[in-house]
């Protein structure tokens, strides 16, 4: 009897365990932050970068991180600055270490903000304030206007004022939490409402995958099989990307003094709305041109009588009038196709023609020119209208290519012939900024490269487990993240959202917001549901962002001797200014994606490489190994001591040697945002002012340390 | 969806399954890890309450 009483409770522990360290690692990372990157990253194409840097930087630097911080414990040490001076002998590598402060901090800035749609949502849903409605263009509306996203200072005028309630509540809460160092709670709820949460993520699940079809007469093309065809199909299928429509995959505007012709070739598309011929009638009608009638069979006819150029046939076809001036864009898919034809039935002008890229930072406005047909008014005016958004170029004599992240566009001065690219599988692949993407996503997702798992790990005792219990937490945290964040939130977005939403979401983590209550308002008991999941993902966030602030605590306390309420009103302080600063400057969400860029994948990237080259190279791989399989429950297997030493560094310097090649040296989109943005501008100096404090505060640090040194040595001679 | 989006669908979903399956099954199988495994949540710092 009492052996089975002994068996239970072992398992029971076990369960325990396996629980509490999948449940730790669990966050917004995995439900909210994974889709939108897969989304702005190509969908399908971002899932190759995405799984190599799973398998080969990700677990490899999960165990480089925990095996350097119980290493740095052993030496005395809890802060990141500080296990890099116990594992590196220079002056420098202190401050090296300021990376693992600021990036948990500047991370809490922008979490907090998240975390409190998470309770705006759940009070919401509980309170049946949420849109009962099917529309979803509804929930868009609602999102937009409870995080003010139109315009900046929506929070503080008025307009947006729930979300400056329930951020200073989730204020309130973390600190009182982490100043009161109330573990325990946060054990438990790891323990036991994370697997709740998991629950609840499978239940949605479910719903998501039986959703079919859910408006088959207006919108066939939006089901729930393209939707994971978007998420999982390396190079996108045609069919399912333009609703009724073939796509292509080059566009050529060619225009000259009395003729516009606009042609698209290829079949494929992957990512770049109006190059097919729907897209380019849906620019037009935003330039204020207006549908005439639908295309029939008869004025199809009419048209091959008019022009005897061959074509395939079409399947979608839009005539557009606008002061006399009919523009005929068809749709047609082959080799070569002529897309849209210019009638000039009567000699007018044009006065402005705008084209907006769907993805929201392109638009091109030319106006004030007499046409006679469509014409971009010169190849100047064109540059200028997309270097003020946000494109890079690359120049040449008598070509101009311009990019952002997802399509190249180039443009031919002579003749005035511009060409938009969308990306391809291979183009996608060839992009620097989406391997960096799927990096920093896989080390924000399993906290690598934060320096949280550093300081964590310093306070565990010699015989403790590393290698299984960083095994199990990467690969729980992987399965949530690509076995339920993946198959829900892009799938569901692109069912009730459309091709169009899911290219351009509201930011990296507002898509989880728009197209999550689609799902619950398409489910039993959906408010409900809807509660549940807001409200304990919002519970799995605060258990991550309170352990966000323990490096830099590590820091304060055995740096400058602060009690920990001390520290914690510091970092409070300092926090506060930042997470409101974001909040302010809420316009499209700018601020928060930037920081989330820089801090979020940027640097968490350059601090993982850091990390893997003093693991490998300055620590040495034979003290490295012994200490990751010090206590181990598993066997390393040997071909570890190769990913560490070779794969993962070359790996990541490689990428960042190409993404500054494509960022850095040149104008590229990135840097035009830091020159033209204030926005961008203010958020990187709100990182750079952040780190600027933690320089200053290691520096004290290490007279501290310095001076405790010299008087144990003092004490050690004299004894 | 594609056939190779099935394929990659079924190695990514798959594999990260396995791999969380196996760790389960050496939590399970292997003596005492329950004593030895940790993870943020229960790694209590020193100069908090307990």
């Amino acid at each position: 009897m009492s052996q089975k009483k002994t068996s239970m409770e072992k398992w029971g522990t076990r369960v325990g365990v396996i629980l509490a360290v999948t449940g730790s690692a669990v966050g917004l990372g995995n439900f909210l932050r994974f889709p939108g990157q897969a989304a702005q990253h190509g969908g399908g194409a971002f899932i190759i970068p995405y799984l190599c840097a799973f398998v080969l930087l990700g677990l490899p630097i999960a165990w480089v991180e925990w095996s350097l911080g119980r290493y740095g414990g052993k030496h005395g040490y809890n802060s990141l600055p500080g296990v890099f001076r116990s594992v590196w002998k220079s002056k420098a590598a202190p401050f090296v270490g300021v990376l693992g402060l600021l990036i948990p901090v500047a991370i809490y800035m922008y979490y907090v903000y998240v975390e409190a749609w998470c309770l705006g949502y759940a009070w919401y849903y509980a309170t049946g304030a949420m849109p009962d409605t099917k529309d979803a263009g509804a929930f868009n509306t609602f999102f937009e206007s409870f995080v003010g996203i139109n315009e900046d200072g929506a929070a503080f005028s008025g307009k947006s004022t729930a979300i400056l309630l329930f951020v200073l509540l989730c204020f309130a809460l973390n600190f009182f939490l982490i100043y009161r160092g109330l573990a325990k709670g946060i054990e438990w709820f790891c323990r036991w409402a994370m697997p709740a949460l998991i629950l609840c993520a499978v239940i949605v699940l479910v719903r998501v995958l039986t959703l079919g079809t859910p408006d088959p007469e207006n919108k066939p093309d939006q089901s729930m099989l393209n939707g994971m065809g978007y998420m999982w199909n390396p190079v996108q299928d045609a069919n399912a990307l333009a609703p009724g429509d073939k796509a292509v995959q080059d566009l050529i505007i060619r225009t000259a003094a009395d003729a516009a012709e606009v042609t698209m070739t290829g079949e494929k598309l992957t990512g770049f709305k109006v190059i097919d011929a729907k897209g380019v009638a849906w620019a037009l009608a935003k330039a204020g041109w207006s549908k005439i009638k639908p295309e029939t069979k008869e004025t199809k006819n009419e048209t091959k009588k008019k022009d005897d150029t061959p074509r395939a046939p079409s399947e979608g076809s839009w005539k557009l009038n606008k002061n006399g001036t009919t523009i005929h864009v068809l749709n047609g898919v082959g080799s070569i196709k002529r897309a849209v034809e210019v009638e000039k039935e009567v000699e007018e002008s044009l006065s402005k023609l705008t084209m907006l890229f769907p993805r929201g930072v392109a638009k091109v406005v030319m106006e004030g020119q007499k046409f006679d047909t469509i014409q971009f008014q010169d190849a100047a005016e064109f540059e200028k209208a997309l270097k003020i958004t946000l494109w890079s170029n690359e120049n040449s004599e008598d070509k101009k290519t311009w990019s952002n992240n997802a399509t190249k566009l180039t443009l031919q001065l002579n003749d005035t012939k511009a060409t938009v690219h969308a990306p391809g599988f291979w183009d996608t692949l060839a992009n620097a900024d989406t391997w960096l993407a799927a990096a920093g996503q896989i080390f924000f997702s399993l906290s690598v490269g934060f320096g949280i798992i550093i300081t964590y790990s310093s306070y565990l005792k010699a015989k403790d487990d590393v290698a299984l219990s960083s095994l199990t937490a990467c690969a729980g945290n992987g399965f949530c993240e690509v076995a339920l964040g993946g198959l829900i939130v892009i799938p569901a977005a692109f069912v009730f959202l459309g091709f169009e939403f899911v290219q351009n979401p509201p930011g990296t983590f507002g898509m989880g917001f728009v197209t999550l209550p689609n799902v619950f308002a398409h489910m039993h008991a959906g408010q409900f549901f809807g509660f549940l999941f807001f409200f304990l993902l919002f519970l799995a966030a605060v258990t991550s962002s309170l352990s966000m602030l323990q490096p830099a605590i590590a820091l304060l306390e055995e740096g400058l001797g602060l009690t920990r309420k001390a520290s914690v009103a510091i970092l409070g302080f300092v926090t506060l200014i930042g997470c409101l600063f974001i909040m302010y400057h809420s316009k499209g969400l700018l601020a928060m994606d930037t920081v989330d860029f820089w801090a979020g994948s940027f640097c968490i990237y350059i601090l993982a490489t850091i990390e893997v080259i003093l693991f490998a190279w300055v620590l040495g791989m034979e003290k490295g190994m012994a200490e990751m399989q010090e206590g181990a429950q598993i066997r390393i297997p040997g071909f570890v001591r190769i990913l560490i030493k070779w794969v993962a560094p070359i790996y990541l310097l490689t990428i960042f040697g190409f993404w500054l090649a494509d960022n850095l040296l040149g104008d590229s989109a990135r840097l035009s945002a830091i020159r033209d943005n204030p926005v961008v501008q203010y958020s990187i100096g709100l990182i750079a002012i952040v780190a600027i404090l933690f320089l200053f505060l290691i520096a004290q640090s290490v007279k501290r340390w310095s001076q405790n040194e010299a008087e144990a040595q003092t004490k050690e001679v004299t004894s | 969806m594609t056939g190779l989006g099935w394929l990659m669908m079924l190695v990514a979903v798959g594999g990260i399954t396995s791999l969380f399956a196996w760790c389960i099954y050496k939590v399970f199988s292997t003596p005492d890890t329950a004593e030895h495994m940790h993870s943020q949540a229960d790694i209590k710092p020193p100069d908090i309450e307990s």
